[in-house]
């Protein structure tokens, strides 16, 4: 018997020792699922393989009282935003099983930080792979729910005593009319240090025209299981509510949108869903019945179909790079280091360049990293965040971020310096 | 790929040769299935066992019974080795002795291959069966799966049915996986119906 048992044993160790290789999600039936975010007005109706569109919500009882059709004035102008920056939080795809009841799958996972929630910027103008090698079942989906923070104005929580801190950026940039030349109008964020484009940027939460009283607007859900247009907890109070996302306590407002059709991933081999929010004439401006005092007019998102969302399925094309292009991507944009507490922790927006693959950051103590290969390389991927675990505390750290293309060439980079906490 | 091919025609006809040479044994049936599994509903995963059981007399009246599972695995209905595919083999053992109850613990291994990596998992698989009536057996299956990165468990809840004309039987339940990716850091899951046909020589 002990004879046995010690043979058992060497033959589990020895297929310990030979057992090697990652997890094959394959196996799951798991079908790899990316993520993109466009503007609708860059797909070629070919391109497509299934369109899953979301109805409009034009129903103005949940709007800011100035944006009521009853009490808002003439519409002035219509334009389309050349940046739509959101901080998304969390993504998920699910099921409905029931009254309150759902089974999600998260495909973006939110960040946390040691002292807090890092928000990741996301522009939707162009964000091509939001998300990318996140497995899902391969089937049938009711919908797809996202949580993302608002953000009222330019927020840094850097003088909080629990949070390393963090921003929120949840801004879209518009080119305003020559008219609005020197006017700061309601809702807009005026940054000179950040914000250099030329472009106006406001808020999400000012832009967005439901009425939130006291709390936030942060859900949005397009499902097929949706009946109607709705907002979950208009009054923005705090109790208990229930979306895909998450079940819990709070006071955040969630707009439900309903959808054709389901999200069905099962005939796709290497699906990617495209989240597509449509720009074209998104940013309205209207007058507030005082047509000769341009300052109060109300920059807001179109009235008549404010959340222009849909959702389109296709097979995920590989992008590869070229020999011979020998241009890199733009470099990052709005760039900040933050961590009082504890660590270091990166954000910025990736470009909006089509070949933009990843972002390689170096990081070197002391001084500023020459170039790449001054220093060690601490974080590659394409994720809007970093955080810096592996530093010493007292230490002053210099971090080059460099975009890197699909053909494999490096922006010039920029550099942040922190001590570490 | 031809490499590979040849690696699944050895393990499998390893298992069989295997079983074929022991000493002693009194082997009864063997039995060939096949099983389509749904993630959830629409075949998606094919996979083809061959289960070559073994009683070994080590004195009057005791029996060991031991079975030799090996298989083929595709994440194709029809049996492609396309994005996923995998062979394995475990040797398991019968822990009880009553007539309509068996409970096999196994020890095994597998190749499995991605579009994008090779893997190779310790496997420990715990298969619980009851035989209520002469036509029909119910089966829990725990098919534990640990690679390098991670591990997967997988369990099915099935009732098998047969014989039906003297040698076939069906299989019908359903699966659910967990996975774990240490390396990765997540989980993940799916669940789904199966459908198997096989037939005993």
């Amino acid at each position: 018997m002990v004879k046995v048992l010690t043979y058992l044993n060497l033959i589990i160790l020895l297929l310990m020792l030979v057992s090697c290789g990652p997890v094959p999600m394959e196996r799951l039936g798991m079908a790899n699922l990316s993520v993109s975010a466009e503007q609708r007005s860059a797909r070629s109706s070919s391109f497509y393989e299934r369109s899953i569109r979301a109805t409009e919500i034009t129903d103005d009882q949940f709007y800011k009282n100035d944006r009521k059709q009853a009490s808002r004035g003439t519409l002035l102008h219509q334009l389309t935003p050349q940046s739509f920056i959101l901080d998304i939080d969390d993504v998920v795809v699910y099921n409905r099983l029931g009254p309150d009841a759902y089974l999600s799958h998260t495909v973006l996972q939110r960040v946390n930080g040691p002292a807090g929630i890092v928000p990741k910027h996301y522009d939707l103008v162009h964000a091509n792979g939001i998300i990318r090698d996140a497995w899902v079942q391969n089937a049938e989906y009711d919908g797809i729910s996202m949580q993302f923070l608002p953000g009222e104005i330019f927020v840094s929580s850097r003088n909080s005593t629990t949070n390393d801190g963090f921003y929120v950026l949840s801004i879209t940039g518009v080119e305003l009319p020559e008219e609005y030349d020197g006017i700061q109008l309601a809702g807009e964020i005026i940054d000179d240090e950040k914000f250099t484009s030329g472009l106006r940027y406001f808020s999400f939460n000012h832009l967005q025209p439901i009425e939130v009283n006291e709390g936030f607007f942060s859900y949005l859900t397009i499902g097929s299981d949706v009946g109607g247009n709705w907002v979950q907890n208009p009054q923005g109070e705090i109790g208990t509510w229930v979306n895909p996302v998450t079940i819990t306590n709070g006071n955040a407002i969630a707009l439900y949108l309903a959808s054709d059709t389901k999200i069905d991933i099962s005939s796709f081999e290497d699906p990617e869903l495209l989240l597509q929010w449509d720009m074209q004439d998104l940013v309205e401006i209207w007058d507030n019945g005082t047509s000769d005092n341009l300052s109060d007019d109300i920059v807001t998102y179109n009235l008549s179909n404010p959340f222009p969302v849909s959702l389109a399925i296709q097979e995920n094309y590989s992008r590869t790079g070229s020999s011979s292009d020998t241009t890199a991507s733009s470099d990052v944009t709005i760039a900040a280091i933050s961590g009082q507490n504890s660590v270091n922790t990166l954000q910025w927006l990736n470009p909006q360049d089509e070949d933009f693959n990843e972002v390689s950051i170096i990081r070197k103590a002391d001084s500023a990293p020459s170039d790449r290969s001054d220093g060690e390389e601490v974080y590659r991927s394409h994720i809007p965040n970093f955080i810096d675990t592996t530093g010493t505390s007292g230490v002053h750290y210099y971090y080059l971020i460099q975009t890197v293309d699909y053909s494999g060439n490096y922006s010039t980079g920029i550099v942040l310096d922190q001590v570490q906490p | 790929m031809r490499k590979y091919l040849l690696f699944c025609f050895l393990l499998l006809s390893g298992a069989l040769l295997f079983a074929a040479s022991s000493q002693d044994n009194d082997q009864t049936e063997i039995k060939l299935s096949v099983t389509e599994f749904g993630y959830p509903f629409i075949p998606s995963t094919s996979q083809v066992v061959i289960e070559v059981p073994i009683q070994m007399h080590r004195e009057v009246g005791k029996i060991t019974e031991i079975k030799i599972d090996a298989w083929y695995r595709a994440l194709s209905p029809y049996f492609l080795p396309t994005t996923f595919f995998e062979v394995g083999v475990v040797p398991s053992i019968n822990l009880l002795r009553e007539g309509k109850y068996k409970l096999y613990l196994g020890l095994g291994t597998a190749y499995s291959q991605t579009s994008e990596a090779v893997s190779i998992p310790l496997i420990v698989p715990l298969v619980f069966r009851y035989a209520p009536l002469d036509v029909l057996e119910l089966k829990v299956s725990i098919q534990n799966m640990i690679y390098g990165e991670g591990v997967i468990s997988e369990l099915i809840l099935s009732s098998i049915i047969g014989p039906l004309f003297e040698n076939f039987f069906i299989e019908l339940g359903g699966s659910a996986n967990i996975a774990y990716s240490w390396e990765e850091q997540y989980f993940q899951y799916s669940y789904g119906l199966l459908f198997g046909l096989g037939c005993r020589f």
